[in-house]
């Protein structure tokens, strides 16, 4: 089943500037999507457009079969199935307390007693608690990001729009995003992701390479095998495709260190093979 | 110069954030706090009504200490209280009561040397009376704002049949003020520590135009972003009902002491006259 369609769309702003054109673009239910490009590619305004927080200035979008109009806008159905997860956590915190914040959506969808007791379970979720009644303001930017993160995940969405969900965050809170991806993907959920990270890439089902329209679909094996696809995405090669490319190696790319270190150990014994025969045969 | 311009600035931002957006006051269990926010609404409406309409020094004055007992009832720090109220008098009260000292015609109290400008005693009297009053209503807002929180106010607004559109404004505008706020002291953060040496004072006030320029339309672009994360999650213009609010002994309370105050004035407005 199709999650979402997008035909032919595009974007511009009241500015004059296109920031989309000729988008097509599917997702299937439970897939995991990874959108990358350059800075500016539009991808945040793709996003926004899947939220049906902009209309497309030209083509249709499609949720679950039916368009995507000036209601869905302020649709409560739409809106607990699908969860945006914004760049910037500076927008997205906006209220007195932690607490107030996360609860913002739960309320505005179960109500006041239903909707703060699930933003606690969201903020105990994260492990942020201790901040609950903390001023948004004076958190660090991890913080603000993990409490953002929960306001996503009180409303326990199916659908979810992640603008760049590891940037801010160390290394541990980025394995724990990545995990909640996975887990995501393990429940069935739909993701659709916009990342500069490799890691969230490898996780992916497809990937979409975008500047101002769509000029890579495939999977991220795919992506890896072209060099010149990665530089025009502004993505920084991970160092073992680097090391594969150097070495001349096209055929196989790994998608881990552990990957890599197979194709390496089968690809001397190849050689090695090969070699002794062609001793033998002198 | 520049320097501590600057730094007041900064102060000030960081004291009305703080003010406004922590509710630190406003999560404590004291009188007010615990008082519904529609009672208390109106109490201020109607009390600011009285208070602007007092003409005898004395009512004034009486009518200023009241909300120092609330606040003390309230478990704020009186002297917190004080200050937050006469924060923001010079710059409201100063810019028309000065002035009417020399404006308003009357018995001279005394001259500025070489421009022949003489301040009245009626205008001195007038420019106390005006300051007090301000500070007065000043001082019954505030001991609002700081026993209420945001999301009851908003509440009170809903029950009290205020027109969602209204609602609606007043809650982005809420939003708004808190990111401005935040933006401006963070690019002020951000262009000081980009800044070797102090400028001169001309230099900085221009500076700092340019800056709020640049900030208010960054703010701009930012309301819109913060419009779209609320509707993102959930917010369609409509308000929530207002769950959870009850009258109770306090309220009534509340309500009867806001009349005998009416009555007060009233009384002695007459007796005064
Ligand atoms: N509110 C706006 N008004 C006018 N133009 C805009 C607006 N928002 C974005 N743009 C422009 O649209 C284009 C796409 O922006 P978008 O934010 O979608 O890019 P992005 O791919 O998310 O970039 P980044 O990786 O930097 O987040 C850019 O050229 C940008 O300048
Ligand atoms: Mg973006």
């Amino acid at each position: 089943m199709k999650v979402y369609e997008l035909r032919n769309v595009g974007y511009r702003y009241p500015t004059g500037e296109w920031a989309l054109r000729g988008v097509n673009i599917e997702v299937r239910k439970g897939e995991t999507l990874a959108v990358i490009g350059p800075n500016g590619a539009g991808k945040t305004t793709l996003l926004k457009i899947m939220d049906a927080l902009l209309l497309p200035t030209e083509g249709e979008v499609l949720f679950e079969g039916k368009p995507v109009t000036e209601e869905t806008m302020t649709d409560k159905d739409f809106r607990k199935k699908v969860g945006f997860l914004f760049q910037s956590p500076d927008v997205m915190l906006f209220s007195a307390t932690v607490l107030d914040d996360v609860a913002f959506g739960p309320i505005h969808i179960w109500g006041k007693a239903e909707g703060s007791k699930r933003a606690l379970e969201a903020l105990k979720f994260l492990g942020i608690e201790g901040l609950a009644d903390r001023h948004p303001y004076n958190l660090s930017g991890g913080e603000k990001k993990k409490a953002s993160i929960a306001a996503v995940l009180s409303t326990e969405p199916e659908v979810l729009l992640l603008d760049e969900p590891t940037r801010d965050l160390d290394l541990k809170n980025r394995n724990f995003v990545l995990d909640m991806i996975h887990r995501w993907k393990g429940e069935g959920r739909t993701v659709v992701v916009v990342t500069h990270d490799l890691r969230v890439i490898r996780l992916a089902d497809r990937v979409y390479v975008m500047d101002g329209s769509v000029i890579f679909e495939g999977s991220p094996r795919e992506l890896f095998l072209r060099p010149e696809l990665i530089e025009r995405a502004n993505l920084d090669a991970p160092e073992i495709i680097k090391l594969f490319h150097a070495l001349g190696i096209h055929e196989e790319v790994p998608m881990s260190v552990e990957e890599a270190a197979e194709i390496l150990i089968k690809w001397k014994r190849e050689q090695s093979t090969s070699k002794s025969s062609t001793l033998k045969e002198f | 110069m520049g320097g501590l311009l600057e730094s007041t600035a900064r102060e000030v931002l960081e004291f009305t954030t703080e003010a406004v957006f922590s509710e630190r006051y406003a999560r404590k269990n004291g009188l007010l706090q615990r008082a519904d926010p529609r009672v208390k609404l109106l109490s201020l409406l109607t009390l600011v009504t009285v208070v602007v309409s007092l003409r005898n020094i004395y009512v004034i004055l009486f009518f200023y200490t009241v909300p120092l007992v609330f606040a003390f009832l309230s478990h704020i720090r009186v002297s917190d209280f004080i200050k937050r109220v006469w924060f923001f008098i010079p710059a409201f009260t100063g810019l028309i009561a000065v002035p009417s000292i020399f404006m308003i015609p009357g018995r001279p109290v005394f001259t500025i040397p070489f421009t022949g400008w003489s301040a009245s005693w009626e205008g001195l009297t007038w420019a106390v009376l005006f300051t007090l009053r301000v500070a007065t209503a000043v001082s019954y807002a505030i001991l609002f704002t700081m026993t209420t929180r945001w999301k009851d106010f908003v509440s009170a607004l809903t029950s009290l049949r205020v027109p969602g559109a209204v609602i609606t404004i007043t809650t982005l505008a809420y939003r708004y003020i808190f990111l401005l706020a935040k933006l401006l002291l963070d690019s002020m953060h951000a262009r000081r520590s980009r800044l070797a040496g102090d400028l001169g004072l001309v230099e900085s006030w221009k500076e700092a135009g340019k800056h709020m320029g640049a900030t208010f339309i960054k703010a701009n672009s930012l309301g819109e972003e913060v419009y779209y994360a609320m509707l993102a999650r959930g917010y369609s213009n409509e308000t929530l009902r207002s769950e959870g609010l009850k009258i109770e002994k306090t309220d009534y309370a509340l309500a009867v002491f806001t009349l005998i105050l009416l009555a007060l004035a009233v009384v002695t407005t007459e007796v005064f006259r």
